[in-house]
């Protein structure tokens, strides 16, 4: 064979493996095997998907191959980019939110972790340094822990428009304790009354975990509540402030409380806490029992301000105020409310209590009754309103009163003694 | 000539070597996609967009590689292939364990929403207990305890995780070592429905009693304990149970938070105290006051703890249980007080007591000696705490000294 013939038969070889080459080049398909497994898996999942539109279109695209994706071409350690990434590919912003908000709460959970180093969750022996202490280490940890926690929220918003983890509340149905407090108002004077309020409440905190508090502490816990009022009422409208005032003052707070039982109405409960707001410094509690003059003082301002109170609300009706003041009125009108029975019934109750002890002071006090005689008498006033009560209230709801409230009934016969041999 | 010759061989030589190059690779993805039953509309699923009307399939035709990833392509009703395809996607475990638990969650409290109520209006007149901005139904609560488990349970079988300990982990609660991991899943599991049983029964009495705990209601709080405890008892060996109590149980948590806050226990300490407390109660009777064989038995109990604890540790340990003591050393805590300081004044008042119980007992004084004496060992006593605590400290802790002012009480009026 001459060269000029091995030339040739070289080229046509040439000719063929490049067609050959061509051929498979062209035919190659990506090739990574997670590729091909994530192709099935989706495959899969289309047909589980319901079909979302009752039409189906061909589309042909050419020159478009997918490379294999991987989760590390978005995730990233910036947590904007990460955000930036997810909302790329299409990721629901619900998605995208649990995403980032789980990820910002182990962040600041382990920041929360570094306040308290010497806490380990399995020296299940060892006390909890966070729980209850009042001292100034313990304080400044809690003020930095309350940092933390808006920080992060400042955080989720900044990167995600809300705060996620207070969405998710909102679904579970925990509104924030906050918007629910503060609704009368817009979501700016909210914040605004946030920011406002923070310094004043973590001195008040700090001042409200000490349990062996003086009579300066509680004049230092007035006036830095007042201040926090007058914080407010920069901020609000007068209509938005008295609202807030009635919301969230202390006053406010220790009335509804006190209240119990009587069920004012707006403008009676309005009306009570302008009186007891004007004589707030005089009601305060005097502590110290060698106080004599404070003792006085107090006393004074209290019974003025029954005074007033009597005089707004009429004879009748500052009746039931007072019943109201009685912890066993109190405990008739929960035992009902837990009963599901109308609270009137506690006035019909209530006048068999005062009857009852009119009835046995008297007995006491009648000096013609031998012990033996007065100690029946006694019993027999006794046995007498207990079966009325059991009649009025039913059986339920005086068996469970006669053990919380109804104290006095064991009150109205002497206790017998058993003397020592 | 030569040199084309050789210049066409070496070519060939190249060319020859590509193709067989191509030969080896390529061969797998077909037989995966044929495995797999793949066919061009699978293809065109995992590339498609967001259907904006009637649903678009896409077919490729060549291969130029671009990178175009939608989220739908992992998306599912379905949380199994939801899952895998985010494995396929080499989505960190972590991650897919983030994504699933908040759908679950946000699944389960869905469900929830038609039985809620919203949230009461605030009305700042509305007085006491009635106050409530969550009241709900009994069904609601009912709901809620039952969603609680499934959801846990959903988690499990999905995930293989523990939504508790997830949620530890998300919001740095304590992650607790499992003291039952050493026994079998199915006894783990067992402990668990019981445990969520227990909290589902503690807060239906909690619903029923409206923020009223009457008697009847503590009595019947303080069986549940009891109760958990029996149940627990038939799955557990002693033990295991014992283990797991002293890390988890009400008693322990009170042990923990609250009484043996001034007490620094060591662990062996801390289990000695909670075995002489959890025996102390499962003597004391279910309802009433215990009668006088269980407070025998009950001393018994505590003279094993002080042999357990030694002398000197047990009087540290009755010290810590005394309301004055903890008391005064909160004082000192939030005065910046020395310890040494309370110490000092708890040492006194026993010392204090027992010179007034003397004089009380001495017969041979007459009423007036007797308190002139008292008088002067208050005032003695008085004196040395004001030193110890300073003028303020001293005032504040007297409103809660009653041992001070017992000392000397003041004259009964007529």
């Amino acid at each position: 064979m001459n060269t000029r013939a091995i030339v040739l038969l070289s080229i046509l070889g040439n000719i063929g493996l490049l067609a050959c080459a061509i051929h498979l080049h062209r035919s190659r398909k990506p090739s990574l095997p997670s590729y091909a497994t994530a192709q099935a898996q989706t495959a899969n999942l289309a047909k589980a998907l319901p079909s979302r539109a009752t039409e189906t279109k061909v589309e042909v695209v050419t020159n478009d191959v997918v490379a294999e994706f991987r989760w590390q071409q978005i995730e990233s350690a910036n947590c904007k980019a990460y955000v930036a990434n997810l909302r790329a590919i299409d990721c629901p912003e619900e998605t995208v939110r649990d995403i980032i908000a789980a990820d910002v709460n182990k962040l600041y959970a382990q920041k929360r972790k570094a306040l308290w180093p010497e806490t380990k969750a399995n020296e299940y022996w060892k006390k909890d340094p966070s729980w209850r202490s009042v001292s100034a280490t313990e304080t400044d940890r809690q003020a930095k822990s309350r940092a933390l926690e808006k920080e992060k929220s400042e955080l989720l918003k900044s990167l995600l428009g809300v705060d996620p983890i207070k969405e998710r509340n909102k679904e579970n149905g925990y509104e924030d304790s906050w918007d629910w407090l503060y609704s009368f108002t817009s979501e700016e004077k909210k914040q605004q009354l946030r920011d406002a309020n923070e310094s004043y409440d973590q001195k008040l905190q700090a001042l409200y975990r000490v349990s062996m508090r003086d009579d300066d502490d509680e004049k230092e816990i007035r006036k830095l509540r007042r201040e926090k009022l007058a914080a407010a009422a920069g901020i609000l409208s007068p209509q938005e402030f008295e609202e807030y005032e009635l919301r969230t003052a202390q006053i406010a707070v220790q009335l509804r409380h006190d209240l119990d039982g009587f069920e004012p109405s707006a403008q009676e409960f309005r009306e009570i806490y302008k009186l007891r707001k004007a004589r707030e410094d005089d009601l305060a509690y005097v502590s110290d029992p060698d106080d004599e003059d404070g003792q006085d003082k107090r006393l004074k301002a209290v019974t003025a301000l029954e005074q007033q109170i009597k005089q707004m609300l009429g004879e009748q009706c500052f009746a039931e105020y007072e019943h109201a003041q009685d912890h066993s009125y109190k405990e008739l009108v929960r035992a009902l409310k837990q009963n599901d029975l109308p609270t009137m019934l506690a006035n019909k109750a209530y006048e068999m209590k005062t009857g009852a002890e009119q009835a046995a002071r008297r007995v006491r006090s009648d000096e013609s009754l031998s012990p033996e005689q007065r100690n029946e008498a006694l019993k027999a006033i006794r046995g007498e309103t207990e079966k009325g009560l059991s009649q009025q209230l039913g059986e339920n709801v005086f068996s469970s009163y006669k053990r919380s409230g109804g104290y006095w009934l064991n009150n109205l016969v002497p206790r017998e003694t058993t003397r020592r041999p | 000539m030569k040199a084309l010759a050789i210049l066409s061989i070496g070519i060939n030589l190249a060319l020859a070597g590509y193709v067989a190059m191509q030969f080896r690779e390529s061969p797998e993805p077909v037989r995966q996609q044929a495995a797999s039953g793949q066919d061009n509309n699978t293809k065109s699923s995992f590339i498609a967009r967001r259907p904006t009307g009637p649903r678009v399939e896409t077919l490729v035709l060549s291969n130029v590689v671009a990178s175009d990833f939608s989220w739908r392509k992992v998306e599912s009703d379905d949380y199994r292939p939801y899952i895998a395809n985010l494995r396929a996607i080499s989505c960190p475990e972590e991650t897919i364990r983030d994504i699933i638990i908040a759908d679950v969650d946000k699944l389960y409290a869905r469900k929830l929403t038609p039985l809620r109520k919203p949230p009461a209006e605030f009305k700042f007149w509305t007085t006491g207990e009635s106050f409530s901005r969550y009241d709900q139904s009994p069904e609601y609560y009912k709901a809620q305890s039952e969603f609680g488990i499934e959801k846990s349970k959903v988690l499990k079988e999905l995930l293989g995780a523990d939504y508790q300990k997830e949620m530890a982990k998300e919001y740095g609660w304590g992650e607790t070592k499992d003291p039952l991991e050493h026994l079998p899943q199915e006894t783990r599991d067992k402990v668990a429905e019981l445990n969520q049983k227990f909290a589902l029964q503690r807060s239906e009495i909690h619903r029923k009693a409206k923020g009223h705990i009457d008697s009847a209601t503590q009595d019947e709080l303080r069986a549940l304990p009891r109760k958990l405890h029996d149940d627990l008892a038939a799955v557990l060996s002693p033990a295991d149970l014992f283990d797991f109590e002293v890390r988890t149980s009400d008693l322990a948590r009170n042990m923990k938070y609250n009484e043996l806050q001034a007490f620094d226990a060591t662990e062996e300490e801390f289990r000695a105290i909670f075995k002489t407390k959890q025996d102390a109660e499962l003597l004391t009777p279910e309802q009433g006051q215990p009668n006088k064989a269980s407070l025998d038995e009950r001393k018994e109990v505590d003279a094993e703890l002080k042999q357990s604890l030694g002398e000197d540790r047990y009087k540290e340990y009755q010290r810590a249980q005394d309301g004055d003591y903890q008391n005064l050393l909160r004082l000192a805590e939030s005065r910046g007080m020395e310890r040494t300081a309370v110490d000092q004044i708890y040492q006194l008042k026993d010392e204090a007591q027992k010179a007034a119980s003397e004089v009380r007992r001495n017969t041979e004084l007459s009423a007036e000696q007797r308190s002139a004496a008292l008088a002067a060992i208050k005032a003695e006593t008085e004196k040395t705490v004001t030193e110890a605590l300073g003028e303020r400290n001293f005032k504040t802790y007297k409103r809660y000294a009653y041992w001070l002012r017992n000392l000397n009480p003041a004259p009964r009026p007529p």
